[in-house]
């Protein structure tokens, strides 16, 4: 057959590029064009090859919404509690989370359109475990920093997580509207030095 | 003409755009985006599909017109009070306030046009909120710089990185809300949040 052999590769790898794809769909033609029809002739496999590796699209979706918790969650995690100063780590804690999730563009979109177009019970309980431990991690740090004394101790914590909160959203935003000028790792910086200072004494 | 054959009465068309606007409005804010569609609208305003057609070629159409609707309420605003002749501080705070009561009153309205819009990847409805994050944006940076020109805000401040910290909180506070299914913070964080912009512009 003149037909050149597709190169197999492993189900890790399947999954991986199934998964990129779906993101990249998102975010570049909206979540309404995801089928799995059009992903596999992205992709260029058949429906079925795609159904091999993931039942469902859901089943797509939440495997990608797992490795939200296990990359980058397990990670904010590990940041939060380094044997580090508060600053140190704080500013780990910013820059990790903007670098990954502009390394995946598509993931703060899918994680609340899902959010506000399912009301799913089951998807939205992940999503707002993933928020809330998001917010729980960085309290943490900014806590600690308070017990060192190097912080304003009359900081409402709880307020300052919600207006951390309110920065990948906004990079979600600045990216949809304007990739073409968005510079994340200046962006990162200057969070960064907002953050510290509020948190000035 | 007989009258008696009228049964319904014949509103103009600018009522009846708000009706149809309005039934979108209560679906979206009460039974949430998936359920919107030509078929719940029609039921919303007792109407039938065809009528509604007439108005509006498309549900992104009606989307459109609530948007600009809230760009002409909120942004003309926010506008009277960025070229105000008041004080920068005092300008900061009214717009903050301004921006945070409004978004009480439409519950996460902005936010959830924004995920229809990327949802479908909508160029109609991008390009229209392109402009309005764009201009709240803007009036910030004018308020900012002009407090830095006064003398009384730290200079080697970016008001356009500042202003982009800003826009994310409404849209962090809405989404917090839809996780907890309650209503979003209320009015002492406006308060709050404008002592946390003050203390990043203090010298």
């Amino acid at each position: 057959m003149a037909k050149t052999k597709q190169v197999r590769l492993s189900t890790q790898e399947r999954k991986i590029q199934i998964k990129e794809n779906i993101l990249s769909i998102i975010f570049n033609e909206g979540m309404q064009k995801l089928s799995t029809r059009y992903l596999a002739q992205k992709i260029g496999i058949s429906e079925g090859a795609l159904f091999r590796h993931y039942p469902s699209k859901r089943a797509m979706i939440e495997g990608i919404i797992q490795d939200v918790s296990d990359e980058l969650i397990e990670e904010l995690k590990i940041i939060a509690s380094l044997n580090e100063a508060a600053t140190s780590r704080l500013e780990k804690y910013i820059c990790f989370t903007i670098n990954y999730l502009f390394e995946k563009k598509g993931i703060t979109l899918l994680l609340f359109t899902e959010a506000s177009y399912k009301n799913e019970a089951g998807l939205k309980q992940v999503m707002s475990s993933i928020y809330k431990s998001q917010k729980h991690y960085f309290a943490k740090i900014i806590l600690d920093g308070i017990a060192e004394g190097i912080w304003d101790e009359n900081i409402n914590v709880d307020h300052l997580t919600s207006l951390y909160m309110g920065i990948p959203v906004t990079m979600n935003i600045e990216t949809i509207l304007h990739l073409e000028t968005f510079n994340h790792n200046e962006f990162c910086k200057q969070m960064e030095y907002f953050i510290l200072k509020v948190l000035a004494k | 003409m007989d009258k008696n054959v009228i049964t319904k009465k014949k509103q103009p068309t600018a009522i009846r755009r708000v009706q149809i606007k309005n039934a979108v409005l209560t679906i979206l804010t009460e039974k949430g985006i998936n359920q919107l569609s030509w078929k719940n609208i029609a039921k919303e305003c007792s109407l039938s599909e065809g009528a509604i057609y007439r108005h509006f070629k498309s549900q992104d159409a009606i989307l459109q017109s609530i948007i600009i609707d809230y760009k002409e309420s909120l942004l003309q605003r926010l506008k009277e009070i960025t070229l105000s002749k008041e004080s920068a501080e005092k300008r900061l705070d009214k717009f903050i306030c301004t921006q945070f009561t409004h978004l009480n009153k439409n519950k996460g309205l902005n936010l959830l046009i924004f995920s229809q819009a990327s949802y479908s990847n909508s160029e109609l409805l991008l390009s229209t909120l392109k402009p309005i994050f764009n201009l709240q944006k803007k009036y910030l940076c004018k308020i900012i710089m002009d407090g830095i020109i006064e003398g009384v805000w730290c200079k080697t401040i970016s008001p356009e990185a500042l202003s982009e910290l800003y826009m994310g909180i409404p849209l962090s506070i809405n989404i917090e809300a839809d996780f907890n299914n309650s209503q979003p913070k209320d009015y002492t964080y406006c308060r709050e949040v404008q002592s946390f912009i003050l203390k990043i512009l203090s010298k």
